[in-house]
C-alpha cells in the first residue's frame, strides 16, 4: 500500500520534472548563453557605488589609414589618471542624480504620461497607493510592477539614440541585461546578451550595441518604486524596426 | 521502519532533482522589456582644442579642433558640447580623462588630441576618442605631415571619429568640383571648373581651358573628372586628370556628346551622343575606347548613371510623352519606367550605397531634389525652390549636394541636404557655383 503511494508520488514528480524540461525548450526566444562578466556584489548601498567600471582593453586600430606623409600609428595606452586632492566629482553627480530621482508614484506617473499620447488611459496616482501593491506582477522572480516596467521603458527611450536611420535596421536589434539595486542604480555594468560580444560583428551592429549600452549607462539611475526592497534583473530589448518603419 | 529509511535519501534525491530541473525554468523567466522607441537627436561630443606646448603647436591644435567640430556639426549626427562647459583640461593626450567631469557636460564621446612639431620640421598630430559613459578608449591614432597639411589631418580625424561612432565611412576628406560662374548672364557668362575641399576651403580654378564648361563628374576611383566643354565649338565630352593635368576629348564624333558619367569601377563612361539629330546613350570603354550604343529610340534619352554594382543604368527619357526616369541593364536591355508621379524627372544619380536614386523634379514651375528606390517606390522630396538641380552624392551616400537659384535672376549657389531632408545648408563658394560633383574619399 505504502509502496504504491510512494510509487505514485515518484511518477508525479517525474511528470512535473519532465514538464519543466520540455516547456522552456518550446519557447522560440531563449536567450543565448551570455559571456561571463565579473560582478561586484554590494551589501550596503552607500553614497558612492563601489562598482568599478569594466573598461575593455584599449583598442588598437588595425585598419590602415593613409596620410599625406606616412601612415598613422597606434598610440601607446594612456597613463592612468593622477590622483588629486579634490572632491570626487562623481559624488556630486550621484547627489544630483539622487535629487532628480523620482520618489513617489506621482513622479513615475509623470514619466509615463510624457511618453503617452493624449487620450491614453489614465492611471491612478497617489503615494503608496494600496492598489499598486496588488497590481499584477511581471515576470517570475523579478517582482516588478507594470508601473515600474512602464517607467523604465519610458526612461530608457529618452536615453537611446536609435539606429533607425541606418540601412536594414532589422539586423540592429540589441539585447542588454541590466541588474539594478533596489534604489534603481546600476548594481553592475550592463551586459551584452545579443550580440554576445562586440568582436567580429560588422561596424553598424557594433555601433548599435554600443548605443544600447550607452543608453543604459546614461539612464542610470532607473526609476523604481520607492518601497522596493529587492534588486531588479531584466533584459532590455532595443528594437529600432518600429521607428525605421515610421520614418 | 525499513521503508522510512529508504524514503529519506529518496526524498533528498527527488528534492535535488526538482530544484535542478526548475533552475533553467526560473532563469528563462527573466523579464524582457521591449524598447521600440528612441530618439534621433545628434550625439553630444566634446572636442577641446588640441594640446600643444609651443605657440605654433597650440595654434595648429586650435585650428584642427575647429575643423573637426565644424565637420561633425555639419553632418547633423553630432552636437558639439560648448567648450565653455568643459570642466577638465586634459594635460596630455596619454592621460586618461576624468570621465565624471565629462559626464556632467552630457558629452557621450570625447576627442582629445595633441600637436607636436618634430625635429625634422614635420607636424605630428595624435588623438584619442573616448567613450565617456563606457569609460573606455574607442580609438587612438596619430598622423605625421608637413605643417601646411594640417587641414587634411583634421578631415582624416573627422572621418575616423565619424566611422567609429556611426559605423559608416565618413566623407570629410573629399573634394568637390563645380562650375564657377561669373560675369554677365547669357553667352558672355564665364563658366570655369573649380575644385575645393568639401567644406569650401582651398578653392582653386582647374586649368581646363577658357571655353564654357558644364556637367563635371568625378571618377569614383581616381582623381579624374569628365565634363562637357564648348572648346571645339560643339559640345564635347572631355577627360581630365587632376593630378597630371592631362586633358583629352572622349571620342571625336561628328556631332554632340554630353551628360557623361563614370562607371563604378572608373573604367568606362556612359554619355549621350547626338550624331544625327537623335540623342542616344552610349558606353565607352576607357582602355580600348570601344563604344557601344545602349538605347535606340526616336525620343531623347540622356543623363545615364550606373548602379553601385555597375549592372544597371538609370536615365531619363521623354519616350512616354514627358521626361521620366527609366532603368535598363548595362547592355541596354530590359528598359523599365520607374517614375510615376506628376511633373518631369531629370538628372538621376544612383547612390554609392545602391539603395536610392536622387533626381531633379519639376512640378508647377518649381524644382526640387528628391530620392526614390531603384524600383521607383518610396519617392520623397528633400528640397524645393525656384530652381534646385544637379544632385551629387557624398561617397558614403548620406548627403546630397546640388545647386539652387532661390529666385529669378539670383545666381546659382551650392547647397547640401542629408537623406532626412532636415539638414539643408549652403556651401560657401568664392563666386556663383553650379553642377557640383563630389569626389571619393582621398587616398
Amino acid at each position: 500500500m505504502r509502496l504504491g503511494w510512494f510509487g505514485s508520488l515518484g511518477v508525479h514528480v517525474l511528470i512535473v520534472a519532465a514538464t519543466m524540461i520540455a516547456w522552456p525548450r518550446e519557447s522560440p526566444d531563449l536567450p543565448p548563453p551570455s559571456a561571463v562578466v565579473p560582478v561586484d556584489i554590494i551589501d550596503t548601498i552607500s553614497d558612492v557605488t563601489n562598482v568599478s567600471a569594466i573598461a575593455p582593453p584599449p583598442e588598437t586600430p588595425t585598419e590602415e589609414q593613409t596620410t599625406p606623409e606616412g601612415a598613422p600609428q597606434t598610440l601607446a595606452p594612456p597613463a592612468p589618471e593622477a590622483p588629486e586632492a579634490i572632491p570626487d566629482p562623481r559624488q556630486k553627480m550621484k547627489q544630483k542624480e539622487r535629487e532628480r530621482r523620482p520618489t513617489s508614484l506621482d513622479d513615475y506617473q509623470r514619466l509615463i504620461d510624457r511618453s503617452k499620447k493624449k487620450g491614453a488611459d489614465e492611471r491612478p496616482s497617489g503615494p503608496t497607493e494600496p492598489g499598486d501593491v496588488t497590481r499584477p506582477r511581471v515576470g517570475l522572480g523579478t517582482d516588478m510592477t507594470m508601473t515600474e516596467t512602464d517607467a523604465i521603458n519610458s526612461h530608457v527611450q529618452r536615453c537611446w539614440r536609435a539606429p533607425a536611420d541606418q540601412a536594414y535596421p532589422e539586423r540592429l536589434i540589441v539585447k542588454v541585461r541590466i541588474r539594478l539595486n533596489a534604489d534603481g542604480s546600476l548594481a553592475a555594468q550592463p551586459e551584452l546578451v545579443s550580440p554576445r560580444s562586440l568582436g567580429g560583428v560588422d561596424p553598424a551592429t557594433r555601433v548599435a550595441a554600443e548605443a544600447a549600452m550607452r543608453a543604459v549607462r546614461v539612464c542610470d539611475p532607473f526609476p523604481v518604486a520607492p518601497n522596493r526592497t529587492e534588486r531588479v534583473n531584466a533584459v532590455l530589448n532595443f528594437d529600432p524596426r518600429l521607428m525605421a518603419g515610421s520614418n | 521502519m525499513k521503508i522510512l529509511r529508504v524514503m529519506k535519501p529518496l526524498r533528498v534525491i527527488l528534492a535535488t532533482l526538482a530544484v535542478m530541473l526548475m533552475a533553467p525554468a526560473l532563469a528563462h523567466a527573466e523579464l524582457e522589456i521591449d524598447i521600440t522607441r528612441g530618439h534621433l537627436n545628434p550625439m553630444p561630443v566634446a572636442v577641446p582644442d588640441f594640446i600643444g606646448t609651443q605657440a605654433q603647436e597650440v595654434g595648429v591644435g586650435k585650428q584642427v579642433a575647429e575643423v573637426i567640430r565644424a565637420n561633425l556639426t555639419r553632418s547633423s549626427l553630432f552636437r558639439i558640447v560648448d567648450p565653455a562647459a568643459y570642466l577638465e583640461q586634459v594635460p596630455d593626450v596619454n592621460t586618461q580623462p576624468r570621465f565624471a567631469d565629462w559626464k556632467v557636460t552630457q558629452a557621450q564621446a570625447l576627442v582629445i588630441g595633441q600637436s607636436t612639431l618634430m625635429p625634422d620640421g614635420r607636424l605630428r598630430i595624435e588623438f584619442r576618442l573616448w567613450d565617456v559613459f563606457g569609460e573606455s578608449e574607442a580609438l587612438a591614432s596619430f598622423y605625421a605631415t608637413t605643417p601646411e597639411n594640417w587641414r587634411r589631418i583634421a578631415h582624416k580625424i573627422s572621418d575616423a571619429v565619424y566611422k567609429r561612432l556611426t559605423g559608416e565611412d565618413g566623407y570629410f576628406d573629399t573634394r568637390v568640383v563645380f562650375v564657377s560662374e561669373s560675369g554677365p548672364r547669357g553667352a558672355r557668362r564665364v563658366k570655369q571648373l573649380m575644385i575645393m575641399d568639401q567644406d569650401g576651403a582651398n578653392p582653386s580654378i582647374l586649368p581646363t581651358g577658357t571655353a564654357q564648361v558644364i556637367t563635371p563628374r568625378f571618377s569614383p576611383t581616381a582623381q579624374q573628372i569628365t565634363f562637357m566643354s564648348f572648346e571645339t565649338g560643339r559640345p564635347k565630352v572631355f577627360l581630365y586628370n587632376i593630378e597630371t593635368g592631362r586633358r583629352e576629348v572622349l571620342g571625336d564624333y561628328n556631332g554632340m556628346s554630353y551628360a557623361p558619367r563614370f562607371s563604378p569601377r572608373g573604367d568606362s563612361v556612359v554619355m549621350t551622343l547626338d550624331l544625327s539629330g537623335n540623342s542616344e546613350i552610349y558606353r565607352m570603354d576607357l582602355r580600348s575606347r570601344a563604344t557601344a550604343r545602349l538605347t535606340n529610340n526616336p525620343s531623347i534619352d540622356t543623363s545615364p548613371s550606373f548602379s553601385k554594382e555597375g549592372d544597371q543604368i538609370v536615365f531619363n527619357s521623354d519616350r512616354g510623352g514627358s521626361r521620366q526616369l527609366y532603368t535598363m541593364g548595362a547592355d541596354g536591355t530590359n528598359v523599365q519606367r520607374i517614375s510615376t508621379g506628376d511633373g518631369s524627372y531629370t538628372t538621376p544619380v544612383w547612390s554609392p550605397r545602391g539603395d536610392l536614386i536622387a533626381f531633379t523634379k519639376q512640378v508647377g514651375g518649381r524644382f526640387g531634389i528628391g530620392v526614390m528606390r531603384p524600383d521607383g517606390t518610396g519617392e520623397r522630396m528633400l528640397s524645393e525652390s525656384y530652381l534646385d538641380e544637379g544632385p551629387t552624392w557624398s561617397p558614403n551616400g548620406r548627403v546630397i549636394m546640388f545647386f539652387r537659384e532661390a529666385r529669378p535672376g539670383a545666381g546659382p549657389k551650392l547647397w547640401s541636404v542629408d537623406l532626412t531632408g532636415q539638414n539643408l545648408r549652403q556651401v560657401q563658394t568664392p563666386a556663383d557655383g553650379s553642377d557640383p560633383a563630389w569626389s571619393p574619399l582621398l587616398p
